[in-house]
């Protein structure tokens, strides 16, 4: 925060303060984006990850769910495809209608990644 | 003593924070300092606890001049798994190939293996012992502004002497540097000792998640400098967080983080 204040002395030795207010408002956004996303996450561990409003049921059986190596290549491709976090986001809804990869089923998480490696062919 | 769970309620530090910490200050900070819930829980976790309660209630049993029948101990873990998976709060995610019943199976193989190579010991002094010791910098003797917690597993009498047991469920085998460096048993040895209890032998009891586990048993020693070693870490870790320290650490790991949501 404190690149954006600079304190000076004046030649009588008051304190003046000098704001770089584009670079305050730059750091106000960086840790307005960080609390979002916190509250995101928290929302959404707090609604289970629940389906969007679309009628796609979301498995709530352990033995249904994505495995730890799926979330692995869900994440590892959406890196490589240049994808930020909303924009995976945002593709899981289109394609499974859950916002939360760590809910979705084996198969989701199947199409999920056939999806994933079309944009990132795409992308390279 | 409280609990470990009343432990974990008050400020600590723990050898599980020490490595999260070490391996990446960021995911440090969005757990332990953020709180946020991890988004997944990956198997390996409920699975090794209901490993450590099965193990649990066969020494228990033993330490009763009582032996746990085989059909008793599977239904002891069917009942302590399948709480663990269906727990409230995050979502467990399997590996590939895996189910509740296969880990049940692989389970009583990993049961079988460790009564056929360890011998029972001839007394059962406690299981899950919490500990709470107060660390100082080594450096400085400044007392750290907070405990040091933990749980032994097991403190047992064999060949005339007390032992810890330390019990791992395990992918593969411990390797030599980890059997001569990790830090948390030289954290048991520490609390053990706050307990009143002083020449311990220490003793890790690996059995790897397999069809055909494996059982690794080994002596492991602790000295003056490995005990200086874990307060050093725990003191220089205290004074990273404190400073702020929480760069993250991008790896291979990064692919599986509970924290990935939140992290980027």
């Amino acid at each position: 925060m404190n690149k954006s204040l600079n304190e000076t002395r004046t030649h009588s030795g008051e304190r003046s303060v000098n704001m770089d207010v584009a670079a305050l408002v730059a750091e106000l956004n960086d840790a307005s984006e960080a609390l979002r996303r916190v509250a995101a996450h928290l929302e959404r561990a707090g609604n289970g990850g629940r389906a969007a409003d679309n009628g796609r049921a979301a498995p709530t059986s352990v033995g249904e769910r994505l495995t730890t190596k799926q979330l692995g290549y869900i994440n590892a491709i959406a890196r490589r495809a240049g994808l930020s976090r909303d924009a995976l986001i945002k593709l899981l809804l289109d394609t499974t209608g859950k916002d939360d990869p760590a809910l979705l089923s084996r198969s989701e998480a199947s199409s999920v990644i056939d999806r994933l490696n079309q944009v990132a062919d795409q992308t390279s | 003593m409280p609990t470990l769970d009343e432990l974990r309620q008050m400020p600590h530090i723990s050898v599980s924070s020490l490595k999260c910490f070490l391996a990446c200050p960021r995911k440090f900070r969005i757990r332990y300092i953020d709180r946020v819930e991890s988004a997944f829980k990956p198997v390996a976790l409920p699975f090794g606890s209901a490993w450590h309660d099965l193990v649990g209630f066969v020494l228990h049993r033993h330490g009763r001049g009582e032996a746990a029948t085989r059909e008793e101990a599977h239904d002891h873990l069917r009942t302590v798994l399948h709480q663990q998976l269906n727990n409230d709060g995050p979502p467990v995610l399997f590996e590939d190939n895996e189910d509740e019943g296969q880990l049940a199976d692989t389970a009583m193989a990993m049961l079988d293996a460790f009564t056929a190579k360890v011998a029972m010991p001839e007394e059962v002094l406690r299981i899950e012992l919490p500990f709470s010791v107060e660390l100082h910098d080594p450096n400085t003797g400044e007392t750290l502004p907070a405990p040091l917690i933990g749980s032994v597993d097991a403190v047992v009498r064999e060949n005339g002497r007390t032992a810890l047991w330390e019990l791992k469920s395990a992918k593969r085998r411990w390797s030599e540097d980890a059997l001569s460096f990790d830090l948390q048993p030289t954290s048991y040895q520490l609390g053990l000792r706050s307990q009143g209890l002083d020449d311990v032998d220490l003793r890790l009891l690996v059995v790897t998640k397999s069809r055909r586990p494996d059982v690794q048993v080994e002596r492991l020693h602790r000295g003056p400098d490995d005990e200086r070693d874990l307060l050093a870490t725990a003191a220089s870790v205290v004074r990273a967080v404190q400073a702020g320290c929480d760069h993250p650490v991008r790896s291979w790991q990064c692919k599986t983080c509970e924290y990935a949501g939140v992290c980027r």
